[in-house]
Parts: structure tokens; sequence; C-alpha cells
């Protein structure tokens, strides 16, 4: 990537990408704690079952209930730093060429017709830069 | 017209179910358990800690003994009570041998955990680890009537029933007030039902043999009944 294309900033449009980010944190996060939980309860309440002595229960299960909860202390914001940083990559690609858009498309509103629209390459939406594009190239055709 | 003739009739076949579902929990309560066959010991699961201990019945006794073992029995109930409804408990016991009287004078917390004889009465809850227990042990270096945190947890409480050195060998009738016990060792009323009794003798900890007879267990009945 040219280095004149590289990201400098990564929030472009902070409420879009807000939006999307913590749309993305919860879709991950609310069926994994529910998941989680009902597997745990399971397993622990399965345990509980057999064990049946409660000195047994709190020797056997009490442990593995620590271990869990700082699996889950110490996993959760690991795992959910590098989803949240993988969802903002993901939402620069398409907050980015929005703002690329509206900034463009009102140069070309003010008479720029020679201005053609430019996205990185892996950024979405560059199919309607491409059309864009193609629209100004008949409008610069047409004018004298 | 069809659908009203069909709910009624589901109504009326389902009615005597429930009427006999709820006949049956009531004549559950007061459950005895006199341990005068060896099918007495079919409604009781064996719960292993360390080691098995082995669980007979005797000349219409149930018999324990214990190697450096701690298994217990345990009973859970079919359908769970309030202790404020029906609070009386009742049992016989003997201890014939105390798992090495003088190992456990000097140790403390888990190791100091075994008992020849002991009876739970387990309050089961939905988050496994805050189930409250009222365990009632036969302890011949503690006082009796004390109440202390079990060395596993705080929400199991250990009940000094009865401590008499000079009853070994004897049988003694104990009765108990669980909610009058609960209220004692956890300050309060009881806010879970009653799910289960389970019966134990243990010497784990010491390695040593403990020996204890049950008999005539008692459960969910009021003062009286």
């Amino acid at each position: 990537m040219p280095a004149l294309n590289r990201r400098k900033r990564y929030f472009i449009k902070a409420g879009l990408q807000g939006k999307y980010l913590r749309l993305l944190f919860l879709a991950i996060a609310l069926p994994t704690f529910l998941f989680s939980f009902c597997l745990c309860y399971l397993v622990i309440y399965l345990m509980a079952e057999q064990l049946g002595i409660p000195e047994s229960i709190a020797y056997n299960i009490t442990p593995v209930v620590i271990k869990i909860s700082i699996i889950i202390v110490l996993g959760l914001p690991l795992v959910s730093g590098l989803l949240l940083f993988w969802g903002l990559i993901i939402s620069h690609r398409i907050a980015g060429p929005v703002y690329r858009l509206e900034q463009d498309l009102a140069k070309i509103a003010k008479g720029d017709f020679s201005l053609r629209i430019k996205f990185r390459t892996k950024d979405e939406l560059s199919s309607v830069a491409e059309g864009i594009n193609k629209v100004l190239d008949k409008i610069q055709g047409k004018i004298p | 017209m069809r659908k009203w003739l069909f709910n009624r009739s589901m109504a009326l076949a389902l009615a005597p179910l429930l009427i006999l579902a709820t006949l049956a929990f009531a004549f559950e309560l007061p459950k005895w358990f006199p341990f005068t066959t060896n099918r007495s010991l079919d409604e009781w699961e064996n719960k292993i800690f360390k080691g098995k201990t082995a669980y007979t019945v005797e000349a219409d006794t149930l018999h324990a003994l214990s190697k450096s073992s701690a298994s217990a029995i345990f009973y859970k109930m079919r359908q769970r009570f309030r202790a404020q409804d029906y609070p009386m408990l009742s049992w016989k016991w003997k201890v014939v041998r105390f798992p090495a009287p003088e190992k456990l004078k000097d140790r403390q917390g888990i190791e100091r955990d075994d008992y020849a004889a002991r009876v739970y009465v387990i309050f089961p809850s939905m988050f496994i680890l805050a189930s409250k227990v009222l365990e009632y042990v036969w302890d011949e270096n503690a006082a009796e009537g004390s109440i202390s945190d079990s060395p596993y947890s705080g929400n199991i409480k250990l009940i000094v029933a009865h401590a008499a050195k000079s009853d070994r060998g004897k049988w003694i009738l104990e009765t108990r007030n669980i909610l009058d016990d609960y209220r004692k060792a956890f300050g309060r009323d009881p806010a879970l039902r009653v799910g289960a009794i389970a019966l134990m003798s243990d010497a784990d900890n010491t390695g040593d043999v403990a020996e204890a007879y049950f008999d005539d267990v008692r459960m969910g009945y009021r003062k009286g009944g």
C-alpha cells in the first residue's frame, strides 16, 4: 500500500462506526455469555448431582468456579480488545468510503466534473465509486 | 364448540392426575426410614467423596463402616418442602468407634473434618454453591450445641448434636427443629426448601476407622406430629 494511502485516522465517522462496533460487540458477547453460562451451569449442576455430599461439592466445584472466573476476567478484555480492533478496521472500510463520497460529491456538486472518486483496494462501496466515475465521464463528454 | 369440548375433556382427564400428584406429595411427608430390610437402601443413592464407606442394613438398623473413607448415602426428596411448614427431624444413632480421637484433637480445618456419624439436611439452590446445609454431627471433642462453619464452605453449618463420650455404644434419639437450628446457624429464616437428607460416617482425614449405626430417621413433620 502506498505511504499516502495508509490510514491515519481510524475514526472517520465516529457515529456510524460506534454503532457498528456496539452491534458487533453485543452480537458476539451476548450469545457467548448466554451459551457459556448455560454450559457452565449444566456441567456444574451435573457435577453437583453426582457428588451429592456438600463438602465434596464445595471441595470440587469451588476451584472450578474460581478458575472459570479468572479465565473470564483475564480473557474477556483481551478477546474483546482484539474483536473491537478487528471491528474498527472493518468499520473503517465502510465509514472511510462514505466520508470520501460525501467530500467528493460536495466538490462535484460545486461543478468540479474532472474529479474522480478513488477508494482503497479493500474498501467497500468501490462499485458505487466506479458508477459515479462513469456518470462523470459521460457528463464530461457532453460538456463542450 | 368442538374445541371447547376437547379442552373440557382434557381438563377432566388431567384433573385426576393432578390430584394423584398432590396426594403423592402429601403422603411423602412425614418421611420415615426404618431400615428394616436390605431394600430399605434402594431409595438412597451412594455419594462418594474419598473411598467408599460400607452402608448395610443389619438387625433392622443402618450400619456404617468407614475405613479411611468418606462416602454418604443420599435421599433426594421427590418434592422439596418448607422447613417453616414441617420443621421436625429425628433419628437414632449409635457410635461404636470414633475416628482416632487423639489425631483429631490437635487438628484444624479440613484435616479435622472426620466424624463417626453425621446427618445432613440440604437446602438446594439453583446456584449450587449457594445451597445451604445443616450438618448434625456427633463430636466427642466439641461442646454439644455448638455451631460452626464447615472448613469447606460458610454455607455448610456444623451443629454438634451430640458430644457425650460416655454415650459411645449407646443408642441415642435426637430430635431437632431444623427451622430453629437454621435460624441459629444462618441468622435468618430459610429462603430455600429442604431438598435432600444424607447420612455419613467418615474417617478419611485420619486414615482410621469409624463405625456407627443409624435408625428411625424421620423428617418433614410438625412438632407433636
